[in-house]
């Protein structure tokens, strides 16, 4: 008896710990479908920002992978999310995004915003790199094809993680920049850019200091 | 059974036993007299009797005998040319043991029968336990008769410490059962406990070994065993040589040793037999197995339902895409394969051995495959399932409580993920923890705080050092 008093206290200890239900996610939705989202990209334009979603699907088992894109807009990044879940059947799962490209301008202005609202979700990860494009728009970095993976988002993501460890590029992940930031700190990003033929290619790193001054590394 | 008593008029000694077994058309009464007018009634149950034995060793000696008359004594020491023949006072056991295969002699002017040892009834020949097989060792295994049984122990341990106590059991069946045990190596205190559940049980009839399990085993919800079982002998050996006890049952192949700790659910038989670093593998691969087996279910569903950020951003799409058109949730898809496997075990088991085979690719093949195809469920449902179910038969002792844990954890891990899994897994860590058989920690030899004085454990330790480090029941340290 005593065991199982034990037992019941310890379960209703961990209800704290079951997650909301409508953030709980289930592959077996709506449409028996789910959208993992490998990559987007965020660009501000006539003040409004606009991100292009790169989500991954498989139609069958047999099927091949492939990327879908979906833009969505608004004047926070908060409402950006928001508005990109209304658009899906299922809801936007970012635990599997590991690279968001961004213009120079919400780089140097608006990362902290963008970093606080990436936070406010439970299913970003701290890993997140972030990335600028240069001389072409976001989108056009996400969307550029890629020569080694089918997902360009992977294929920019699997470059900045090589790149880095060969410290062409200095390490930033997400939980760096807010960390860095806090303090007040200058922080590095890497910039991408699109080569003649289409592809992209990784340019230098820029140092973005706290009040939003740029330069080069 | 029915006070009965004889007098010295032999006539009417046989009409009681006649009415005593009246409509009874096996009992045999044969009369037996010499040329000097020495009458005896020879008594057995036919089919039961070694009728060589009666012939040569009691009706020929009775009949060829020059005595005109004789004492119970005289009959059983002088005439009777058999190995076991006694004078038995007691008309109660006198019974019991014609009905067992004996014969009972009775003569004119003797209130006391002789009973002889003539049992012939038919056995079952010893071969390889099915459910114990080995790849290297003996192949004998125990059957239904008990003295074979008994021998097949002696046999192999010739010590005279070796203790066989017999004792009947069962007001109807009064089934033999033997407690056995090496004196001085057995803890007398485990002795004296095992003796004291068999004069607690009291059932009508006992037809097999588990009737005495249940009733004396200890923690009776649990679904870990805590009686060991076995129907081979040299295991049986084994375990006496480390101080436990064993309990043999008349009509039942399968011994039951006490105590019983985890560790040897997952010992296999021939772990001693085969070279020290091929057995430590096999143990570390069995207790992985059984592990897998309990979990890879729960675990499937947790990733699935609450934690599909740890699963790699391929296989998530690759179990979505599985995923798609399939009715069930992934949830209600393991549960219904679990339950629909255990049906598909059970039949195979009922089945007769010629459609077996037959049943088997149907299940497997055109159930599973036809399922998936048919969108009915999915291919890694099908697979978790799989792997749980075969690698679950690396440790056959503990098959019922996989099957018990593995509903159960699936259960947590669908209610709170991988908190609930962790949350089951230490509940039932801490059932084990309190678990005893006859008042031996369960976990013993496992756990460091329970440590027994061997360091025989997951690694088998060479024969070498097994003389002074092996397991002995009873001499735990703390």
């Amino acid at each position: 008896m005593k065991k199982i008093l034990l037992l019941i206290i310890c379960l209703l200890m961990l209800t704290g710990c079951q997650p909301n239900k409508n953030k709980r996610v289930e592959l077996n939705q709506n449409a028996g479908q789910i959208l993992p989202i490998s990559a987007f990209a965020i660009d501000k334009k006539d003040n409004l920002y606009q991100m292009t979603i790169e989500s991954i699907r498989q139609d069958s088992l047999d099927g091949e992978v492939s990327p879908a894109y979906f833009t969505v807009k608004s004047e926070n990044f908060s409402d950006l999310f928001y508005n990109a879940d209304m658009m899906l059947a299922s809801r936007l799962y970012l635990s599997h995004a590991s690279i968001i490209i961004v213009s120079e301008n919400i780089a140097r202005f608006d990362i902290d915003n963008l970093v606080n609202s990436l936070l406010e979700r439970p299913d970003a990860r701290l890993t997140l790199r972030i990335a600028i494009a240069e001389n072409s728009t976001p989108d056009e970095i996400l969307q550029a094809p890629s020569v080694t993976d089918g997902i360009p988002g992977m294929a920019l993501s699997s470059l900045l993680e090589k790149r880095t460890k060969d410290q062409t590029f200095l390490d930033f992940p997400m939980f760096r920049i807010l960390d860095y930031s806090l303090n007040g700190r200058d922080i590095a990003l890497p910039v991408l850019t699109l080569s003649d033929d289409g592809h992209v290619k990784p340019k230098s790193s820029i140092i973005i200091s706290s009040d939003g001054g740029v330069k080069y590394a | 059974m029915a006070e009965i008593k004889f007098t010295t008029s032999l006539e009417h000694n046989i009409q009681v036993l006649k009415n005593i077994f009246k409509n009874d058309n096996t009992f045999i009464t044969r009369m037996a007299k010499n040329k000097n007018g020495l009458t005896c009634a020879v008594c057995f149950f036919d089919g039961m009797v070694n009728n060589l034995a009666i012939n040569q060793s009691i009706i020929r000696p009775i009949v060829s005998c020059y005595e005109s008359k004789v004492t119970a004594e005289t009959l059983a020491e002088t005439i009777i040319q058999i190995n076991d023949s006694i004078v038995q006072p007691d008309l109660n056991k006198m019974l019991s043991a014609m009905m067992y295969g004996d014969t009972v002699i009775l003569t004119e002017g003797e209130d006391k029968p002789v009973v002889v040892n003539t049992k012939g009834f038919s056995v079952r020949s010893s071969s390889e336990p099915d459910n114990e097989r080995v790849l290297r060792g003996p192949r004998e295994g125990f059957t239904e008769a008990f003295m074979i049984n008994l021998s097949m122990i002696r046999r192999r341990l010739n010590d005279t410490r070796l203790k066989f106590s017999f004792s009947r059991m069962a007001t109807h069946s009064q089934t033999a059962v033997c407690l056995c045990y090496l004196d001085g190596v057995t803890d007398e205190k485990l002795v004296k406990e095992i003796k004291k559940r068999l004069d607690s049980i009291d059932l009508d009839g006992i037809l097999d070994a588990n009737y005495i399990a249940e009733c004396i085993r200890d923690e009776q919800s649990s679904p870990f065993p805590t009686l060991g079982t076995t129907e081979r002998p040299d295991v049986v050996v084994a375990k006496l040589l480390e101080g436990r006890v064993a309990i043999i049952t008349d009509g039942s192949p399968v011994v039951l040793t006490a105590p019983c700790i985890l560790q040897e659910c997952i010992q296999a038989n021939d772990d001693y037999y085969l070279p020290v670093m091929q057995a430590s593998l096999a143990r570390i691969i069995r207790s992985c197995g059984i592990l897998l087996s309990i979990i890879i279910p729960a675990l499937y569903v947790a990733l699935l339902y609450y934690h599909a950020e740890l699963l790699p951003t391929r296989m998530l799409l690759a179990l979505a895409a599985a995923q798609k058109g399939v009715p069930l949730p992934p949830l209600w898809e393991i549960f219904t394969l679990l339950i629909v496997f255990e049906i598909l075990k059970e039949a195979g088991t009922r089945t007769p051995g010629v459609i077996g085979s037959t049943m088997s690719i149907v299940g497997g093949l055109v159930l599973g495959q036809s399922a998936v195809s048919a969108r009915l469920i999915s291919a890694p449902a099908v697979i978790i399932v799989a792997i749980a179910a075969v690698t679950g038969l690396a440790a056959p002792k503990l098959q019922n409580a996989a099957l018990y844990l593995r509903f159960i954890l699936l259960i947590c891990s669908a209610l709170f993920g991988l908190y609930g899994l962790v949350l089951g897994l230490s509940s039932v860590l801490l059932h084990l923890c309190a678990l005893h058989s006859c008042s031996t920690p369960y976990l013993l030899n496992l756990l460091p705080r329970v440590n027994a004085h061997t360091e025989d454990r997951a690694i088998r330790i060479s024969w070498r050092k097994m003389k002074n480090k092996r397991f002995i029941a009873g001499r735990s340290k703390k």
